[in-house]
């Protein structure tokens, strides 16, 4: 790809390549607007031009849709964990041995900690995608919930068949 | 040794893929390797895209949500619904090397299928006499 020096955009006008100081700029990275010459173009799919640092993922930043995901799934993890250590700790133990209500006990623990470690262990999980970089922080997220989901996933089902 | 693409011009150094000599304005360091600006794709080949470049994957992301409303109500109709979404965004994915959403796919399946599982347990250990 050639242009002429009339047909840039006027905001690449006598700006140079960021990586090759005397080399006019023919473009910018449609990722981190970097101005680019014709050697540091990397045109990928769809006709979208990016600089070798993002091409190669260096400073690499999660988008903000990911790093929402990831914040909402570890918050659904430490409201699975602290309702589950209430729960393990007895708090419930009256209501459940007065035998009364245990309709209502089964559904308020359902709701409390399998609701959040399923949307935390789908949040986190969704987050990972083979094509984009994962930083390590995922995994964390990722093991964190799967670990309570897991768990309660193995519970319900003794809970249903040693009664 | 003059730069292939500048007659006028001493090379630099050799492009490590086709070892062809360039000036410095048409080589580009790719994690301290030289590269021409034909063969740079190549050390490119297998990295995760920026994401510039992708869609994310609409199916994915209908499947994990009906995934997770089901935890909470219709697992029984809502968890072959996700199922069925989720093989359909892995298919589309894989036939896509722009669209993303795999994650979302994979949680989708794990959780409709534990949550179908609980479920059927459940209706079987109500309805057995």
């Amino acid at each position: 790809m050639r242009l002429i020096e009339s047909t840039l955009p006027y905001s690449l006008r006598d700006i140079k390549c960021s990586r090759h100081p005397e080399v006019s700029a023919v473009l910018r990275c449609q990722a981190c607007s970097k101005p680019l010459c014709e050697t540091c173009d990397f045109c990928l799919f769809g006709e979208v031009h990016v600089c070798p640092d993002c091409a190669l993922g260096r400073d690499y930043r999660l988008s903000q849709k990911r790093r929402n995901m990831l914040v909402w799934s570890f918050i659904m993890a430490v409201i699975a964990t602290v309702t589950l250590k209430i729960t393990m700790s007895g708090a419930f133990a009256d209501l459940a041995r007065a035998g009364r209500d245990a309709e209502l006990l089964r559904k308020l623990i359902g709701i409390i900690i399998f609701g959040p470690s399923a949307i935390g262990t789908g949040l986190s999980i969704g987050t990972l995608d083979h094509r984009l970089t994962n930083p390590g922080v995922i995994w964390v997220a990722v093991a964190w919930n799967s670990l309570l989901f897991a768990a309660f996933a193995v519970i319900a089902a003794i809970g249903t068949f040693m009664r | 040794m003059q730069c292939k693409n500048h007659a006028d011009v001493s090379a630099l150094g050799p492009c490590v893929v086709c070892t062809e000599p360039f000036c410095s304005h048409c080589l580009v360091e790719l994690d301290g390797q030289n590269y021409c600006g034909t063969c740079k794709s190549l050390a490119i080949q297998g990295r995760p895209l920026p994401e510039v470049v992708t869609i994310p994957c609409v199916e994915a992301r209908e499947a994990l949500a009906c995934a997770i409303f089901g935890v909470f109500c219709l697992a029984i109709i809502l968890g072959p619904v996700a199922i069925l979404k989720a093989i359909r965004a892995k298919n589309l994915i894989a036939a896509d090397p722009r669209l993303t959403g795999s994650g979302k796919a994979i949680a989708a399946l794990i959780i409709s299928v534990i949550c179908l599982l609980l479920t059927l347990l459940a209706m079987i250990k109500i309805f057995s006499p």
